[in-house]
């Protein structure tokens, strides 16, 4: 796997190195490298059972690799146990301890690490300002909010000012509406100490706002590491190009005209081009991903064209009117299912739309991605 | 009062007339016995009232019995050494215990239950057959003995019977199980994030263990401690058969004065002053639960 840090030149601050877990039979991780530089905010990306957690906990140590190694600062903390990794992790659940209020839950590192009394004190007064929890520190677990929970478990993690910190799920157990303003507390914070966050997440909404990064984990393999936009502009696979937002997939198969390839598609009835330049077998199946929202939607089509590229006709099948944009299905002529989604900006008239109306579909060449697999 | 009520009302009046029946009653039966004097009699104490016909009419009850117990020092130093024999007993049953509740709560389901199993099955003997297998291994000519002789390790038999050791071992064998399973049931609903974050916030295995699940466990820990003391404090059965003649117990005491002396009000004395022994930490341990909801 390409990565941008490594063709810079510049030594990794967390590298991980064709690590796997084996868990009896079953692979968790399977041969995962990858490189992360100080200051980042990565994101791993992925369903469940996809490995993500479990290559966050070897990184804390809290799972030991089957093989491979993990270097922080080009030191190797491969079998380093979690109490000595300079490592901090949030938990999924918080694992506040409920026997101690908050201001002994942040400190609780710290003492390990014998700090004196006064820096300790200055350092967890210095943490619940972070947090905003100034007057909670004498408050135990049980007396607070699941929001207010969660920050003491940030500061908490902090504290010991890890040059790494490890999210595991951290905002999963919140509602809409504090998640959202939590995400953006926590870009705030990372901002302001400039820590490396390396957060799990099966949500990718939360990893494309937070992330610089992302790295998508399927089946024990990370299957691409790319900054958010990158990973929408070009998913590596139609497992990804589904998982980061919506896609429409149109099947084609390689044909040869005489000197030139052409892409024809049982989904659109006619030839599919894209801008990219990739060598294609004959007789090879590939897919072209557009985006709902770069799909041309045209009512009242004149006719059917008789060469169509990147074009198919069809009918109104579901329209869903959310204020500000409109999701449409179209279903082609070929019962393929597109999904399109128009704004305001639309030069048609939304409200004019009907089910059932004969439309036609289009796309630019550079809209579209080519996709192998 | 609604219907709801009625019924909750109805369902706790048989237990309650059970405890009135078989508790209460013979409870103030007892307290009656402890203030009267010894008669050759049958029962062999006298009346603490005068009757006029069917209502008392004059009350002759006194606590001399309780001055006696307090004037003879065997009383007392029955009672010290029960209290400490029940202490020291209690504790080797936590040392022993906590690592056993520990290994159960942290086992995956399936050996869990067949430990639990383990834990429970000497129960479905009986106490005493338990009791009566370690004087098969600690006799002069019993197992352990025979053994170390056989071998060549000793030529005249160790004096394990008889010895505090001996009585320690029979408080262990009969009630650790009441010490494992209160603290399994304490040490199982320990979340193992929480043991993870301590390692991952840098305490070491033994500081994780301090700070971390030993207070966590507490509660397991009193419950545990209570419920092999209160029964070890009045045991009978135990040193009657593994302690020395001068093992003094205050169970002992009491069935001397009762069977041997045929003196009930002395018997029952000591037993009132045992039963407030035994009411004490049991108050403690309601308030350490109570603070906790």
């Amino acid at each position: 796997m390409a990565d941008r840090a490594t063709d810079k030149g510049q030594k990794p601050f967390l590298r991980i190195h064709n690590i796997s877990k084996h868990f009896a039979e079953v692979r968790a991780v399977d041969e995962v490298s990858l490189d992360i530089q100080q200051g980042e905010f990565f994101c791993l990306l992925g369903g469940s059972g996809s490995g993500k957690s479990t290559l966050l906990r070897m990184i804390a140590g809290l799972e030991t690799a089957t093989s491979g190694h993990i270097e922080i600062e080009g030191q190797d903390v491969t079998n380093v146990p979690p109490w000595s990794r300079p490592v901090n992790m949030m938990f999924q659940s918080y694992a506040l301890f409920p026997h101690m209020n908050v201001e002994k839950n942040i400190a609780y590192g710290l003492k390990q690490d014998n700090w004196p009394k006064e820096e300790m004190d200055a350092r967890v007064q210095e943490l619940l300002d972070l947090v905003q929890l100034g007057e909670y520190g004498k408050r135990k677990p049980n007396q607070l909010s699941g929001g207010q929970r969660q920050r003491v478990a940030l500061a908490r993690a902090l504290a010991r000012k890890p040059k790494v910190l490890l999210l595991d799920e951290p905002l999963s157990a919140l509602d809409k509406k504090l998640r959202e303003e939590t995400q953006r507390q926590l870009v705030a914070i990372q901002k302001e100490i400039g820590t490396t966050f390396i957060m799990v997440t099966h949500d990718q909404e939360e990893a494309m706002s937070i992330a610089t990064r992302i790295g998508v984990m399927d089946r024990a393999k990370l299957i691409q590491v790319e900054a958010p936009r990158e990973m929408y502009e070009r998913p590596a696979n139609k497992m990804i190009a589904g998982f980061i937002g919506q896609v429409n997939l149109f099947e084609g198969k390689v044909s040869r005209k005489g000197n030139t390839q052409i892409i024809t598609s049982v989904d659109t009835g006619g030839t599919l081009e894209v801008s990219e330049k990739i060598a294609l077998a004959d007789g090879q199946v590939i897919w072209v991903a557009v985006r709902p929202e770069r799909i041309l939607l045209k009512t009242k089509p004149k006719g059917r064209a008789a060469k169509a590229i990147n074009k198919a006709n069809g009918k109104l099948t579901d329209i869903m009117y959310l204020g500000g944009i409109t999701h449409i299905q179209v279903t082609l002529d070929s019962e393929h299912p597109v999904r399109i989604t128009i704004s305001e900006h639309w030069d048609g008239d939304e409200a004019k739309l009907k089910l059932g109306d004969a439309v036609e579909i289009s796309f630019e060449k550079r809209a579209a991605r080519l996709l192998v697999s | 009062m609604g219907f709801g009520s009625i019924k909750r009302y109805l369902v706790i009046i048989p237990p309650l007339m059970w405890l009135g029946l078989f508790f209460l009653i013979p409870f103030f039966v007892v307290l009656q016995v402890s203030l009267s004097d010894p008669a050759l009699t049958r029962p062999p104490y006298t009346a603490i009232f005068t009757w006029d016909s069917w209502f008392p009419s004059g009350y002759i009850g006194d606590f001399e019995n309780y001055a006696f117990l307090w004037s003879d020092s065997l009383y007392w130093r029955s009672y010290a050494n029960s209290l400490k024999i029940a202490a020291v007993g209690s504790f080797i049953c936590l040392l022993i215990g906590y690592p056993i509740a520990y290994v159960i709560a942290r086992a995956n389901s399936r050996t869990r239950n067949t430990l639990l199993l383990l834990v429970i099955l000497p129960f479905w003997t009986s106490s005493l057959l338990r009791v009566y297998a370690l004087i098969g291994m600690y006799s002069p000519n019993g197992f352990i003995n025979s053994s170390l002789s056989f071998f060549g390790i000793i030529d005249t038999p160790l004096q394990l019977m008889q010895t505090d050791f001996a009585v320690y071992s029979g408080i262990v064998i009969t009630y650790l199980p009441l010490m494992i399973l209160p603290l399994y049931s304490a040490l199982e609903k320990l979340n193992d994030d929480l043991i993870e974050a301590s390692s991952d916030l840098g305490a070491y295995p033994l500081a994780t263990f301090w700070r971390v699940t030993l207070p966590l466990s507490i509660s397991g820990i009193i419950a545990g401690s209570l419920l092999v003391f209160i029964p070890s404090v009045g045991e009978f059965v135990i040193p009657a058969l593994l302690g020395g003649p001068d093992q003094l117990m205050i169970g002992k005491t009491l069935w001397t004065e009762f069977f041997n002396n045929r003196d009930w009000p002395v018997a029952s004395s000591v037993a009132m002053i045992m039963l407030a022994f035994l009411v004490i930490p049991m108050m403690f341990l309601r308030n350490t639960q109570g603070l906790k909801e």
